[in-house]
């Protein structure tokens, strides 16, 4: 185990971070683009957003991204290291990062809970 | 006028019968805006008529430039009539579309075609040098965009790109390889959606204000036209000069390249390795442009998907894409395809899905809920989900369809929720019930007033380079390229004639309700009515205000757009007759929307610019535009700003006041009108009662 890899997450985290959220706990992305300016992206699902940080062009508020991750998922130690390791920087090396640890976090939880059918 | 071919094609549907209107009858309004509002004024005389009536005119203009090469000027065909998109009046406005569809036409001997009335059963117009055909088109109906134009080229004899083709029956009647230039539209169009666009080619969309639904309700599937013959040019080696002194003092330097956001820039060199599809496609591809244009930034790709879509329809889907699969697929391009083919305007494509997906998630929309829909969102950013969501819009299937065919604002009043979600911004649909183009009103401030005190989303990016510039910048964690002081110095210098007032630029909130910026939304409403859209100058070039390739970063504008003209035209308009001409048909076409209904008092945007703060800050990146901080200038970030109403309001009557509107209604004056030449304007709206008092 590396030292900095996080530790597994217990199965209702797991289960709760795969599972879908409703309205009021979608987090939301901007995705810019030249021709259209920035619009928002709405995400239901960790997932997914794990997905849509490989976007080109995708924007996001790295302390609104902590927040989300503590309250609504419940998963205070990524949110911790997200928040750390995206205080400083431009925005592009701290979504690279917080892709790396999100993604980290979502394989853990695949190993532990079977995946959502409805993704690829 | 040298530039010009000398006669515009009249169609009227009803009658069938074809005959020409003769350009120089509107040489005073250069071409294609205000050659087509001038004309339009002149044919229509109720204003209140609905776009699907019969009596609506559709004009398809050039101009002097069209078939020239003018950079980036050649390929731009400027369509208008009476709308059927916006809320809750479908305002007369505009469309315009890349290609080669207006420099065929100059080719062919037009300046343009204006359509009247309605045929009794589907046609297609054929246009071959001066011999035009209205021709039965059964045969297309039901087709594709795509399809349609296959198979008009295979009536044309055109099928085969190698051959050589006889137009006329004379051995100097003239010979090409070239297709024909086609506009279509598609099922969207016939079955009447307010969302259907105008297609030409594999992806030049002329997408705003329904037109491909005006068309489906002329039972005119298609117009085309193929030319042999050539404009004629004023001063030709003045042309030539100018490109060449264009491209010593304005191109990028590929050795020394300045920073990474030059994009915007007239400067730019081929861009198709960002624009569009370019990094998100999964084949690699190659650049294709409209005709004459210095940039080419449509591309052709290998595996054949998702070919010259190069706006929003390239990456509307492209989120749901990445969400779903994890990087960018196939179904981004295949999605793109299927919105050019089915002839559907990519904004309302773009801006109703996530307000679907939210009603969804709401318990509002789905299988048993309130507003009862078997959409497979389990399946959204795949290919078969954006066949599904397309084919109901295009072919009103099912009661969903039916409702989304209506465009966003319309469904949402059927569904009972347009002021809920207008208010709560879940909504998108900034102005006249038409889709937040994303340069939002409460940060890009010319982008919101000039779209709500005109007809539409302007899409005009102009101002553009002010936000991306720092933004880009900022976000890559680099000092901005330029100050914000340098380039509000140097925007006020070419905002002629209200050059030399930097405030014009000022984006904080202090300003935003300035006398500096009425003269900044003027400017740019005048500047866009005569160059880009009369001229056609593409938007994606002009203007160019700063240029880090340039002498003294000051970009080409106000110079480069009157040389290319008058050398084309041999005439010596200057820039500020330009802007005054840009003014006069401004003036026109606040006469016309004065006639079709529009009071001061309408002129508001939906609740939520009013009461939600601008996300962006709170959700993705910091909106960096330059502004004055206690008396200095820097980048401000205006995320989070919401617009205030009521100096909005106030904010209205400075602009009325420099336009020389009536400021209780915003309607043209006598005085204004008549000292703009539009006499026999005031004595219609006089005549209608809606003459504004001086």
């Amino acid at each position: 185990m590396r030292e900095d890899q996080l530790p597994e997450p217990s199965e209702e985290l797991a289960a709760r971070l795969l599972a879908r959220v409703g309205f009021g706990n979608r987090f939301t992305a901007t995705m810019v683009h030249p021709h259209t300016g920035p619009l928002a992206m709405d995400v239901y699902s960790f997932q997914h957003l794990v997905n849509l940080l490989n976007a080109p062009g995708l924007q996001i508020d790295f302390k609104a991204l902590a927040t989300w991750l503590d309250k609504v998922m419940g998963d205070a130690e990524l949110a911790a290291r997200t928040q750390a390791a995206t205080e400083e920087g431009p925005q592009e090396k701290a979504r690279s990062t917080a892709r790396a640890l999100m993604q980290e976090r979502l394989e853990q939880c695949r190993v532990m809970i079977e995946e959502d059918p409805d993704l690829e | 006028m040298n530039g010009h071919m000398g006669k515009i094609l009249r169609v009227n549907l009803t009658s069938r019968q074809i005959s020409t209107i003769n350009t120089a009858d509107y040489e005073e309004w250069y071409g294609g805006h205000g050659i087509g509002s001038a004309i339009a004024f002149d044919l229509i005389d109720d204003w209140t008529i609905d776009g699907f009536d019969p009596g609506n005119v559709v004009t398809f203009m050039t101009s002097p430039l069209s078939g020239t090469i003018a950079p980036s000027a050649s390929g731009r065909t400027e369509v208008q009539g009476i709308g059927v998109q916006a809320y809750p009046i479908a305002w007369f406005t505009r469309s315009n579309f890349g290609g080669r569809f207006s420099g065929m036409l100059k080719y062919a001997g037009w300046d343009g075609v204006v359509v009247e009335g309605a045929a009794d059963s589907p046609v297609w117009v054929d246009i071959r040098n001066d011999e035009v055909q209205i021709r039965d088109a059964s045969g297309l109906w039901g087709m594709t965009t795509w399809e349609a134009q296959e198979e008009i080229w295979r009536q044309v004899g055109a099928d085969n790109v190698k051959d050589w083709r006889q137009i006329g029956s004379g051995r100097d009647s003239g010979r090409t390889t070239q297709r024909p230039a086609v506009v279509a539209i598609g099922p969207a169009g016939e079955n009447l959606s307010r969302t259907a666009c105008l297609l030409h080619d594999a992806g030049a969309g002329g997408g705003q204000g329904g037109f491909g639904a005006v068309l489906g309700s002329k039972n005119l599937k298609a117009i085309s036209v193929l030319g042999t013959g050539s404009v004629q040019i004023g001063d030709p080696s003045a042309l030539l000069d100018a490109r060449i002194w264009a491209k010593n003092n304005y191109a990028m330097d590929l050795d020394n390249l300045t920073d990474g956001w030059t994009q915007l820039d007239f400067s730019d060199p081929v861009s198709a390795g960002y624009f569009g599809q370019g990094p998100l496609a999964p084949k690699v591809g190659r650049p294709s442009g409209c005709l004459g244009c210095i940039s080419a930034c449509r591309q052709r790709y290998e595996t054949g998907q998702g070919n010259e879509s190069i706006c929003v329809e390239a990456v509307f889907y492209i989120g749901y894409d990445i969400m779903r699969h994890g990087q960018p697929t196939a179904a981004n391009n295949i999605a793109a395809d299927l919105l050019n083919q089915y002839g559907i305007n990519a904004y309302e494509a773009r801006t109703m899905l996530p307000w679907l997906i939210g009603l969804n998630a709401m318990g509002v929309l789905g299988p048993g809920m309130e507003i009862d829909t078997d959409l497979p969102f389990d399946q959204l950013g795949s290919a078969e989900f954006a066949d599904v969501y397309l084919r109901a819009i295009a072919f009103r299937e099912g009661k969903l369809g039916d409702d989304l065919a209506e465009g966003g604002a319309r469904c949402a009043e059927r569904w009972g929720r347009l002021d809920e979600d207008l208010a709560s911004g879940l909504l998108d649909y900034a102005y006249w019930g038409l889709p937040n183009h994303g340069y939002d009103p409460r940060a890009e401030l010319e982008w919101g007033y000039g779209s709500i005190l005109g007809d539409r989303d302007i899409n005009e990016h102009g101002f553009n380079p002010l936000f991306w510039r720092p933004t880009g910048d900022i976000a890559a964690g680099i000092e901005p390229y330029y100050s914000a002081e340098l380039v509000a110095t140097i925007y006020a210098e070419k905002m002629i004639p209200y050059e030399g007032d930097p405030l014009m630029v000022d984006y904080s909130t202090e300003n935003m309700y300035s006398d500096h910026w009425a003269k900044t939304v003027a400017w740019q409403r005048h500047y866009t009515r005569f160059w880009k859209q009369s001229i056609l100058y593409c938007d994606w070039r002009w203007p160019n205000f700063y240029n880090p390739y340039a002498p003294d970063d000051r970009g080409i504008t106000v110079e480069g757009e009157p040389k290319f003209l008058n050398a084309v035209t041999g005439g010596n308009l200057s820039f500020a007759e330009g802007m005054e001409l840009g003014r006069k048909i401004w003036n026109l076409d606040n006469a016309i929307w004065t006639l079709q209904g529009r009071h001061r008092d309408m002129v508001h945007f939906p609740e939520y610019i009013y009461t939600v703060p601008y996300p962006a800050g709170m959700s993705g990146p910091s909106y960096y535009l330059p502004g004055r901080e206690n008396g200095n200038w820097t980048y401000i970030d205006v995320a989070g700003r919401v617009m205030d109403k009521a100096k909005f309001d106030e904010w209205k009557t400075k602009f009325y006041t420099l336009e020389g509107w009536d400021t209780s209604t915003g309607w043209p004056t006598r005085s204004t009108l008549e000292g703009l030449g539009l006499n026999k304007v005031a004595d219609k709206l006089e005549a209608n009662g809606k003459l504004g008092a001086s």
